[in-house]
């Protein structure tokens, strides 16, 4: 009686902790790594459990890591703190169980170490990862393994900042890959962009946001979702080139291209499009553009000119597409230079 | 779904009856839900047994839902701030209200819970979180404590 009376006044104090593993796991899977990894200096049970090295996801961020006041041992402490956790994970997982998604926000001074970083995502790889998301700060030139172009579970993948895409020696498969977002500042991507694209049969949803001469998005049969912020404003984007079926958002920020291929647009629903147009040529393409969107119900038109108003109205946007449309937003705007 | 003014009787661990509005439970609790839907519950006799809820949380988890029923239209704000102060309660006060919340399935207080846990855990040192989980006694031998120290020196 005693004895149970006292046990109970121990479980009384720490109950939260006594949870099952499954509902602390949860609880944990809303953290950052490094703050799940935490809990195993709580105390022995904690400790015990580890059970950070049990969640399906691994993230890590430079920003949220503990803020050291000598920003190399910062760095460093970063670095380490990455190595320790990839490498104890092999080990503790059950075999068929990878990390789902592994997360990296990284930003770094001229100590940064790209081996350590391909080394990461490999890692990565090699545990099956089916979604990698990286954010690299802009002022660092990354260059991604080429591994990730041929992953058969990558679902999705996702990077911002300066990550360079090199040539890539093979041809790329990602034959599982649903989801595709590039940010990146390379004016050579076109021709990498592209062949990426052709690359990934079963993508529904593809974002870039960037520079970008030529944007070719063909050959995409289960594509779903585009959005493309060309930010180009200095050239003009010599094509841009879609045939999606399947499409049914569509929203591209661009300047009005020199050149636009049109095809099997018949699916979208929405679209939005905020163009600038250049007076100095025509711009047939564009209504073409909007011509063959034979089937949406809702749509968003921002034009804006440089210099004076052309004689575009309302009825040039909307010739052709008029009869399924429900909802329809035409802004016209002028650039004082 | 049930009409408005039905009651229904709930019964905590202590025996203790708490009758509410039938709408309430039922749009919260999906187990009250199944069992108002398959007929199991009889308005005249039945109480529902509630063993593993006392009577202090039974009345949180109705004020909860009783709340929640009635300003669902209010602003996210507002209602962000008042789950705020109704999770206002200690470790083991929130743990008692999770297995209630678990044990009725109700979601979103389920979701709030593991929201307001995760909370206690991010950003915070070590002695802080093991203040606000009552871990007395952590079990480490000095040496070990001393060892994570020096080793996670950002956790401390």
């Amino acid at each position: 009686m005693c004895k149970s009376e006292k046990k109970s006044r121990l479980e009384e104090e720490d109950r939260l902790s006594n949870l099952t593993d499954d509902v602390l796991c949860h609880v944990l899977s809303f953290l950052d790594t490094q703050s799940a990894c935490k809990t195993s200096t709580l105390s022995k049970s904690w400790h015990h459990k580890s059970l950070w090295a049990l969640l399906p996801h691994v993230s890590f961020s430079y920003f949220s890591y503990s803020f050291r006041q000598n920003p190399k041992s910062h760095f460093q402490s970063f670095n380490r703190f990455i190595n320790r956790v990839l490498n104890s994970y092999q080990p503790l997982q059950q075999q068929n169980q990878g990390n789902k998604r592994f997360s990296l926000n990284y930003h770094s001074d001229s100590s940064f170490e790209p081996n350590q970083f391909n080394k990461w995502i490999r890692g990565a790889l090699e545990r099956n990862a089916e979604e990698i998301e990286v954010n690299v700060d802009l002022t660092m030139v990354v260059q991604v393994p080429v591994s990730v172009f041929s992953s058969v579970t990558l679902t999705t993948l996702k990077l911002q900042g300066e990550a360079t895409l090199y040539s890539l020696y093979f041809p790329p498969c990602l034959c599982s890959l649903k989801v595709l977002s590039l940010k990146m500042r390379q004016s050579d991507a076109t021709e990498l962009v592209s062949t990426l694209l052709s690359s990934c049969p079963v993508l529904e949803e593809f974002y870039f946001d960037g520079f970008c001469g030529t944007m070719r998005i063909t050959a995409a049969p289960k594509l779903k979702k585009v959005v493309v912020n060309n930010e180009s404003f200095m050239w003009s984007t010599e094509l841009f080139e879609i045939d999606a079926p399947s499409l049914e958002y569509f929203s591209l920020k661009d300047m009005d291209p020199e050149r636009y291929v049109v095809k099997n647009l018949d699916n979208v629903m929405e679209a939005e499009f905020s163009i600038m147009l250049d007076m100095r040529k025509s711009s047939t393409g564009l209504f073409n553009l909007l011509h063959g969107l034979s089937s949406v119900k809702s749509l968003h038109v921002n034009i804006s000119f440089e210099g004076s108003l052309p004689e575009i109205s309302t009825d040039d946007v909307s010739y052709g597409v008029k009869h399924n449309l429900n909802y329809m937003n035409v802004e016209f705007s002028i650039i004082v230079t | 779904m049930g009409s408005p003014l039905k009651k229904i009787m709930l019964c905590s661990s202590e025996k203790e009856i708490f009758s509410v509005e039938e709408q309430v439970m039922v749009q919260h609790s999906v187990i009250i839900n199944n069992m108002i839907e398959d007929g199991s519950y009889n308005y005249e006799e039945s109480k529902i047994p509630l063993d593993c809820v006392d009577s202090k949380t039974l009345k949180k988890v109705i004020d909860y839902c009783t709340y929640h029923t009635h300003h669902h239209n209010d602003n996210q704000e507002d209602l962000e701030a008042w789950d705020a102060q109704f999770l206002n309660v200690d470790s083991n006060g929130l743990y008692d209200l999770l297995m209630a919340a678990n044990y009725l399935e109700i979601r979103n207080l389920l979701d709030l819970i593991y929201r307001t846990i995760k909370n206690m855990i991010k950003g915070k040192k070590i002695d802080e979180i093991r203040r606000i989980l009552n871990i007395k006694d952590h079990g480490f031998t000095p040496e070990e404590e001393e060892q994570n120290r020096k080793e996670y020196p950002h956790f401390y």
